[in-house]
């Protein structure tokens, strides 16, 4: 114990100057302000790609006119009106008769049987009418050729139309509102195989999505860390500083701090992009179609309620397996970096363990999306791989808590095999110079330095 | 205090770096590594401070192992290294605070060196911008104040050789250490920077220093040291200390200055010519009686003589006569 805390004297210093040259750096300040932004944007970004540039709540139509053409069945504006009263969504919309249409303005277009001023933006002219060819009831919108007014905007107008007609037709048989609410519920469709039926597919879905997140992040953190801790040990063997920092301090304290500042800096990066998107989210709730953050944890409680572990313990096995698998990667992405002499071969170092994190990353999506059991067993005990699955198959109740501790066990035993196999080559590894060292050099180094058993 | 240095021997392989070191410095003073490039110099000094793993042998500080964490030492490495990005004062700061240095006492420490290496402009680049700030503030307009630009923190990048050299030669001397072992320590400064280095190497000394030099400078190592080890392929091939070295050569080296041509003297009297002159001959004798023998000789014919220098070899020659064709690089 004695000879370990020698070993890690100088720990936080190395610490606390990696982590400040990491926050001075440019290149790094560059990266976060972009990744934070990043977080930012993607609220509002995706809010306007799924149409929903509204805020939610009311539809962005500002005039309706309306006009039908259905005897014996007639529905009104002064229905609308009356129904858009009782619907939020439409308390912002203003239904008039089409008759109000302004027919001596800037007449733009003729239609055959007359011309008429086309509608502002944020109007639309609705009719109903029958085809006289099919004799089928049909809802016709038009909107202007500059129309600020989404799809779904239109969309959920022509919807409106149809369930109000429906009404008022159904009305003419004199049915109460009991009968009435009954012919008028909606369908929910699900068409599946006899095998998804019985895999329980929306639990499948909900699986894969939820490993696609985890294994996302895993290897986001896993992939920053790395890069970082390369970049850090590359670039002090290339200044040929090793020697002068040896007789200040041990090399495990030197790669400890090292692995250590990379990992408070990876959190702060990935810190501050939750931060941001809180914000963004919490701002963007205010003027467009997005939910606010406590809205969206209310509804992940909801989908979570066919995840069968969801509790503190799965954010605890979250926390242990993401620090399990920086260990791993770090460690790994430390003895790569020693064993190079020159800032070019930062690359062929970093592909190395950034392939075998990515390999992680694969192997887990493809055991989800097989939705074999055993497979699930298997990727959740093997290390490396173990960290990307274990986690969530737990969550979902595939495997339980005694296999997830046995994955833990047994990555942690792999932690500890690189430390130790780290600490008896680190030094000899430091002092080297020339081409980069293979892994099979790193096993015979390991073995000369366990015979001599002398550092 | 003492360092002992005992049977330190290294082999990579079967190929043997270095064979039975053994070196004792029971006093204060200045220790010299010397040999030809290869000859096992820097790897000695790698070990001695634990970087490379031993074979066999120890390294002993006051009779206990020698540990970098426990004995204050100080080290220049032949490798000069200082990070090429990052400011000079971070650097300094950390380098201080490895060494156990606490930050405040660093910036003290690091002003008095600066000073005196001479590097103050780059590790306090706003100095005479703050000077000329106050004076401006004193007479100066609202406008010229404002014009008055910070500098950005010095980095290595921007720093000569020389001057970096300098940076790294602080980052030795920053924990005022007890032991203080340079590697090359005056190669590639210019006539003006080796007098500065040399001026502190010869303070370190007096303040009672235990230092250990490895260089290629002959002159510099006589200058200096009291003991030497020479090595050559592995092999320790001369030790011990300097002036019994050279005593035990004798006084052999003969600087003659006359007026005219001697060399019917010299052949006469069986002395080696080595270089002549213009009348200033360099002459190698076997011993005091022989160079008596060719001035007696000079004497007799009256012939005047300016100068007769019988001195020990040099350093230099020592060298070269015991690592032979080897000792290509020495200056």
């Amino acid at each position: 114990m004695k000879q370990y805390k020698e070993q890690l004297t100088g720990t936080g210093m190395v610490y606390r100057f990696t982590l400040q040259q990491f926050l001075k750096n440019k290149a790094n300040m560059i990266s976060l302000v972009i990744m934070i932004l990043f977080a930012i944007g993607s609220v509002p970004v995706t809010s306007l790609i799924n149409g929903g540039g509204n805020k939610e709540g009311h539809s962005e139509i500002s005039n309706v006119y309306f006009g039908s053409d259905t005897e014996p069945y007639a529905l009104t504006y002064t229905d609308l009106q009356n129904a858009a009263a009782a619907d939020a969504f439409w308390s912002e919309t203003s239904f008039h008769d089409d008759t109000e249409i302004e027919l001596t303005g800037d007449v733009t277009r003729d239609v055959g049987y007359g011309s008429f001023t086309a509608p502002a933006a944020r109007d639309v002219y609705a009719g109903i009418f029958v085809n006289p060819q099919t004799g089928m009831y049909q809802l016709s919108i038009i909107a202007a050729e500059d129309t600020e007014l989404s799809d779904e905007d239109l969309a959920a107008l022509s919807t409106f139309l149809m369930e109000q007609f429906d009404q008022v037709r159904y009305r003419t048989l004199n049915i109460s509102d009991e009968q009435l609410a009954f012919v008028m519920s909606s369908w929910e469709s699900d068409t599946q195989s006899f095998d998804s039926y019985l895999e329980d597919e929306n639990r499948f879905d909900t699986q894969y999505i939820v490993q696609l997140i985890y294994s996302i992040v895993v290897m986001m953190v896993s992939v920053l860390s790395v890069s970082y801790i390369i970049r850090t040990v590359i670039e002090e063997k290339a200044s040929k500083l090793i020697e002068l920092l040896m007789v200040s301090v041990k090399p495990l304290a030197l790669i400890v701090g090292k692995i250590l500042a990379a990992m408070t800096y990876v959190l702060m990066t990935m810190g501050g992009m939750v931060l941001g998107y809180v914000v963004s989210r919490a701002v963007c709730s205010q003027f467009m179609a997005v939910a606010p953050l406590t809205d969206m944890f209310a509804g992940s409680f909801t989908f979570s309620g066919s995840l069968t572990n969801m509790s503190i313990v799965f954010v605890i096995a979250v926390v242990i397996s993401l620090l399990l698998a920086f260990l791993t990667f770090a460690i790994i992405a430390g003895l790569s970096a020693t064993g190079c002499s020159s800032t070019e071969d930062t690359e062929s170092a970093t592909m190395g363990v950034t392939l075998l994190i990515m390999a992680g990353y694969m192997i887990s999506i493809i055991a989800t999306s097989s939705g074999s059991t055993a497979l699930a067993y298997a990727t959740s005990i093997i290390p490396v791989v173990s960290v990307f699955c274990a986690p969530i198959h737990y969550m979902m109740g595939t495997i339980g808590i005694g296999v997830l501790i046995v994955s833990w066990v047994l990555q942690a035993a792999i932690v500890i095999l690189l430390a130790v196999f780290c600490a008896r080559i680190y030094t000899s590894l430091l002092m080297h110079r020339g081409n980069r060292v293979k892994f099979t050099d790193m096993l015979s180094m390991a073995k000369t330095s366990s015979a001599k058993g002398v550092q | 205090m003492s360092l002992v240095v005992k049977n330190l021997s290294k082999k990579y392989g079967d190929k043997t770096v270095l064979e039975n070191l053994n070196f004792t410095m029971e006093k204060p003073g200045v220790y010299a590594l010397l040999g030809t490039n290869g000859a096992g110099k820097t790897t000695s000094i790698r070990m001695m401070l634990g970087m490379l793993s031993k074979n066999t042998g120890e390294v002993l500080w006051n009779g206990k192992p020698l540990d970098t964490a426990t004995c204050n030492v100080g080290y220049l490495a032949e490798e000069r290294g200082l990070y090429p990005k990052y400011a000079l004062m971070d650097q300094l700061i950390y380098f201080a605070g490895l060494r156990g240095v606490p930050k405040a006492e660093a910036k003290k420490r690091i002003k008095y060196w600066a000073a005196r290496l001479e590097v103050e402009e780059y590790l306090y680049p706003n100095a005479s911008t703050d000077t000329s700030a106050a004076d401006t503030a004193q007479g100066g307009s609202g406008n010229a104040r404002k014009k008055t630009k910070k500098n950005k923190p010095k980095i290595a990048d921007q720093l000569s050789k020389g001057n970096q050299q300098k940076i790294q030669f602080m980052t030795a001397l920053i924990s005022n250490p007890e032991l203080l072992i340079l590697d090359e320590p005056l190669s590639g400064l210019d006539p003006v920077n080796t007098d500065l280095f040399k001026n502190i190497i010869r303070e370190e000394i007096a303040a009672g220093k235990y230092l250990i030099m490895s260089s290629h400078q002959m002159a510099t190592v006589e200058e200096f040291c009291t003991d030497i080890t020479i090595l050559d392929h592995s092999k320790v091939v001369l030790q011990g200390n300097l002036n019994d070295i050279k005593k035990s050569y004798g006084r052999v080296n003969l600087a003659l200055k006359v007026e005219q041509d001697i060399a019917p003297y010299i052949k006469r009297a069986g002395v080696t010519l080595i270089t002549e002159k213009e009348h200033e001959y360099q002459l190698k004798v076997t011993g005091e009686a022989q160079a008596n023998e060719l001035l007696s000789m000079l004497i007799a014919d009256h012939i005047p003589v300016i100068t007769f220098d019988l001195r020990e070899p040099s350093l230099h020659e020592i060298f070269v006569e015991k690592v032979g064709g080897d000792a290509h690089e020495t200056v």
